[in-house]
């Protein structure tokens, strides 16, 4: 991590407006991840920092959301770990989370289901947004499912980032728990990278939304 | 849902663990695997071999739990030495000495006796009429001492932090400064920070007082500083 791309907590607060009550209100009730306080040493001895951005979007968020949730609802919204919820797969064409031709491709290849979970839900959601962005091949979603279908348990409840490189017009689609430190030699291409973590926020304020 | 049987440990016993209604011992307990209850009561020596999941938690005498220990309640009389996360989500109450081997996550916590832990605390309420010895960060929203003891913390951080003291000098504080009444801390940040007796490198704050008997190295507040002619200033910046 660079050190312009974190902020003091002093700078924070004041870009913010918030109080340190509030910030360490959100803290312990798991609105900020833990791994964003970063320590450092400094001239007056210890000081905490956070990535710039990351920090802002979810003060931002935590503001704006916050007169409509409580606390409890909006850190279960934040954290990656999967909703209980599961919805029909009318509903989610009805509601406009997914389309039909992303709903589509993943009958194909987990047959047809009546309810799906939210593990399925995100599965369709992603693949919804890359097909949608055109990231990604009818092909290398089949690839997709078969990833999230096999993998996403284990990585369920950690930060992971899914992303797609090509070598050559040779796809391989990967899920990793942190793509900070991958190299690979010059020929190879990031397609994408993609934040589960932000696609399950999204993804549970969208469902969200509609409920209320 | 089927029920529970009673576990019951009078004497010298062990036990096996597993999931239970009650649980109840008296004199040597010790029990040998993650045990789930609705109530635990524990008197004379208990120790148990795995986490521990229930209700409820009363303990009088000593007390060790090797795993995590997660109840909504818990009532300390005695020592009790929890070597992993503890998580209490209503009320926990320390009469005797608690020493936590990681963490402690809590609602309410109210220790009139000692608390140790080796990782942070984080709770609504943190009330002391005793000691405490935090290695990390005590983040509450409301966090209420009564110098009684010693009492160390690296940083604390909430909304509203008062720190008084309890008792008078006494001789042995005079003679052996180690032992005297004070909070000693690295970084104090709140809203309302109140303090008297309190060694502390950085204090930051809306309003903030510093009372009788502190030595605090810079204080940085926003609304207002109020410090008792008694008190150790290094350098205050308003920002």
């Amino acid at each position: 991590m660079n050190e312009e791309d974190l902020i003091s907590k002093k700078e924070l607060l004041e870009l913010t407006g918030i109080s340190y009550g509030q910030l360490y209100r959100w803290k312990r009730k798991n609105l900020i991840p833990e791994e964003w306080f970063v320590r450092k040493s400094s001239f007056t001895g210890q000081e905490t920092f956070f990535p710039r951005d990351k920090i802002l979007q979810r003060i931002e968020r935590i503001k704006n959301m916050k007169d409509g949730l409580s606390l409890d609802e909006l850190a279960d919204m934040f954290s990656p770990n999967l909703g209980a919820e599961s919805m029909s797969a009318v509903k989610l064409i009805e509601r406009n989370i997914v389309t039909i031709f992303s709903l589509e491709l993943f009958e194909e290849e987990m047959g047809q289901k009546e309810l799906l979970s939210f593990n399925d839900i995100l599965t369709v959601y992603v693949l919804h947004k890359l097909l949608q962005g055109g990231e990604i091949t009818r092909e290398e979603g089949k690839m997709l499912i078969a990833v999230m279908r096999e993998h996403y348990g284990d990585l369920a409840a950690k930060p992971c980032e899914l992303a797609l490189i090509r070598k050559m017009g040779v796809p391989l689609l990967f899920l990793t728990e942190s793509a900070e430190q991958i190299y690979f030699d010059k020929d190879v291409k990031w397609v994408f990278r993609l934040s589960l973590a932000a696609s399950i926020e999204e993804l549970k304020l969208k469902l969200n939304e509609m409920e209320a | 849902m089927e029920s529970k049987s009673d576990l019951r440990i009078s004497g010298i016993g062990k036990s096996q663990g597993g999931s239970y209604s009650h649980v109840r011992t008296d004199g040597m307990a010790k029990i040998k695997g993650d045990t789930s209850c609705i109530s635990l009561d524990s008197n004379g020596t208990m120790s148990i071999e795995g986490a521990l999941q229930s209700e409820s938690v009363t303990v009088n005498g000593t007390a060790t739990v090797e795993g995590h220990v997660n109840t909504n309640r818990m009532v300390l009389d005695g020592m009790a030495t929890l070597k992993e996360q503890v998580v209490c989500t209503e009320l926990l109450t320390v009469n005797g000495r608690l020493s936590v081997g990681r963490g402690l996550i809590g609602e309410k916590v109210e220790i009139f006796g000692n608390l140790k832990t080796r990782e942070d605390v984080g709770c609504e309420v943190f009330s002391v009429f005793g000691g405490f010895s935090i290695d990390g960060l005590l983040n509450a929203g409301l966090v209420d001492v009564k110098l009684n003891m010693p009492c160390r913390v690296q940083e604390i951080g909430g909304d509203t932090i008062t720190v008084r003291r309890a008792k008078k000098y006494s001789v042995i504080e005079q003679f052996v400064p180690a032992l005297s009444a004070r909070l000693h801390a690295h970084t104090i940040e709140g809203d309302e920070v109140d303090l008297e007796y309190t060694d502390a490198e950085i204090v930051r704050g809306n309003n903030v007082r510093i009372g009788e008997g502190c030595k605090i190295g810079r204080v940085e507040y926003k609304q207002q500083l109020q410090r008792d002619a008694d008190a150790q200033i290094g350098s205050a910046h308003q920002l």
